[in-house]
């Protein structure tokens, strides 16, 4: 049997990480179901008699199940009430926690009790569903001398510094070129998309495990196949600390934080203003949080840094755009 | 609204049996569409992290939602059952997607493969592994309710369950 490396991870870490990516990646998944009445008389399958009272369409009435052993992760139901519920114990364990740690500086926005706002969820830059082409660019990007360069790469790396990314003396290597594709807008049209890797490593070996890997995203506006103006749309970190889909609406943000480090540290600014910062768990879990939407009628950016001494050692960042559609105020509610 | 009477009626006459577990004053049909409304994204997450394609992944819930409506005599747990047939409409997808992809290679796009590590060396792995992985890691099932959402035998579900952690490992540490 071949002896494994010293630096390979435990079983147990392993099947934290396992655990991480699943539960991330399932996380990402936002779906109601369509009434139960309309899946059926789609199919043309029977037509199941509903019981008085009960509508397929109904708030969950959060009951446990009838049979066999409570099933997993309840949390995870679509109910708003218990996901209120959960964002409130998460952010509130998360606030104590920090502050018997004393390792946190205290946010200026402090996270709200307020329900997860109901509006569409905006897939992260590390999701396969982010939609590169569409998202807004950055607001805070780079300098607009450094966005006419031309070359990807390089507005990559000044973005990185110019965030602060802290290698702790070691060398930040951004790959020597970026990778490209072309996506659909819109009206049809194709945009290119830059995608540029960056990694941290002990060792100068390209082989070597990164200690921090990532990746930028970038967008070239002007549909001038001449023209060279590149636009940072996103940044994700693949071995660290990050965000999933984002919900924006009724002056609410509401996001999951996941991590596959110990308990790390992490700062969540939107728009620039600090509205989150604690240590995560590190259990596999996603952890949820409901805040104040800073500036809710603009296009903000959405920044998660891992802080190690303060200083950020890996950047996730998107922008969103303000919500679409805004309801007409209500009047009589409780 | 055109229904066959005849149909329901005779559903309706199936359903008044009380399933083995059901709480005590709960049909079979309000269960159900209980079900449906309580885990329906659970169950489609669970399809999504087994077939990675969200639009498959609510098809298949949804098709076995409806298959799940005329299959009601003999079921001892509601929610299994509706899983059982969702992760065996999963692994169908998986073997005809795969057939389709080999008469059809497309190379794959190589931000995606790097986008995610673990998640693109859980895609490597064959359909069994992976099932068991993923009942195993996400859903957090015993070794013996996975054999039998799998229809193999407990040991069989060890044996791919510690070969996919093999392959995953190689892949990740290299």
């Amino acid at each position: 049997m071949t002896p494994r490396p010293a630096w390979a991870m435990t079983d147990e870490e392993l099947e934290t990480r396992i655990r991480a990516s699943l539960r991330r990646h399932a996380d990402e998944v936002d779906t109601r179901p369509p009434a139960w009445h309309d899946l059926v008389e789609r199919s043309g399958a029977v037509v199941v008699p509903l019981r008085a009272g009960i509508s397929a369409e109904a708030p969950s009435p959060l009951r446990p199940g009838p049979a066999g052993r409570r099933p997993p992760r309840q949390w995870v139901r679509p109910a708003l009430a218990a996901a209120a519920t959960l964002a409130v114990v998460l952010t509130a364990t998360m606030l104590v926690e920090r502050g018997e740690d004393g390792d946190g500086t205290p946010a200026d926005g402090e996270p709200t009790t307020r329900d997860a706002p109901d509006g569409p969820v905006i897939p992260s830059p590390g999701s396969l569903d982010f939609d590169r082409a569409g998202v807004p660019a950055l607001p805070d990007g780079p300098r607009a001398e450094v966005l006419v360069t031309g070359d990807p790469v390089e507005v990559a790396r000044d973005y990185l510094v110019g965030r602060g990314l802290d290698t702790d003396g070691r060398e930040l290597r951004l790959d020597e070129e970026a990778g490209y594709e072309m996506a659909p807008i819109g009206d049809g049209r194709l945009v290119e998309i830059a995608l540029v890797w960056w990694t941290v490593r002990d060792e100068p070996d390209i082989g070597a495990r990164p200690v921090a890997q990532g990746q930028v995203l970038l967008r070239d506006p002007d549909l001038d196949p001449v023209s060279r103006r590149w636009e940072i749309v996103g940044a994700f970190t693949s071995t660290d600390a990050g965000i999933t889909g984002v919900r924006r609406a009724e002056g609410v943000l509401s996001f999951g934080l996941y991590d596959y480090l110990d308990k790390p540290t992490v700062q969540v600014r939107a728009g620039g203003v600090p509205v989150f910062e604690g240590r995560l768990q590190n259990d596999g879990s996603t952890q949820n949080v409901v805040v104040d939407d800073p500036a809710p009628g603009k296009v903000i950016t959405i920044e998660v840094q891992h802080l190690v001494d303060g200083q950020p050692v890996s950047i996730t960042a998107m922008a969103l755009a303000p919500p679409t559609t805004s309801e007409p105020p209500e009047t009589g509610r409780r | 609204m055109a229904r066959n009477v005849v149909t329901r009626a005779s559903v309706f006459f199936r359903m008044n049996a009380v399933p083995v577990d059901a709480a005590p004053g709960v049909r079979w049909d309000d269960e159900l569409v209980r079900i449906y409304r309580d885990r329906y994204r659970d169950l489609v997450r669970l399809a999504y992290l087994l077939t990675r394609q969200s639009a498959v992944a609510e098809e298949i819930v949804q098709d076995a939602f409806i298959a799940s409506s005329g299959k009601v005599d003999d079921v001892r747990d509601p929610f299994a059952y509706v899983r059982t047939t969702v992760v065996n409409r999963c692994y169908s997808w998986g073997r005809r997607a795969k057939l389709e992809r080999e008469r059809r290679p497309r190379p794959p796009d190589p931000a995606e493969l790097a986008a995610d590590e673990m998640w693109d060396a859980i895609a490597t792995l064959g359909e069994r592994q992976r099932a068991a992985i993923v009942l195993r890691f996400y859903e957090d099932l015993p070794d013996k309710e996975i054999a039998e959402i799998l229809g193999c035998r407990v040991p069989t579900v060890r044996t791919a369950i510690h070969r996919g952690l093999r392959s995953l490992r190689k892949v990740v540490d290299r």
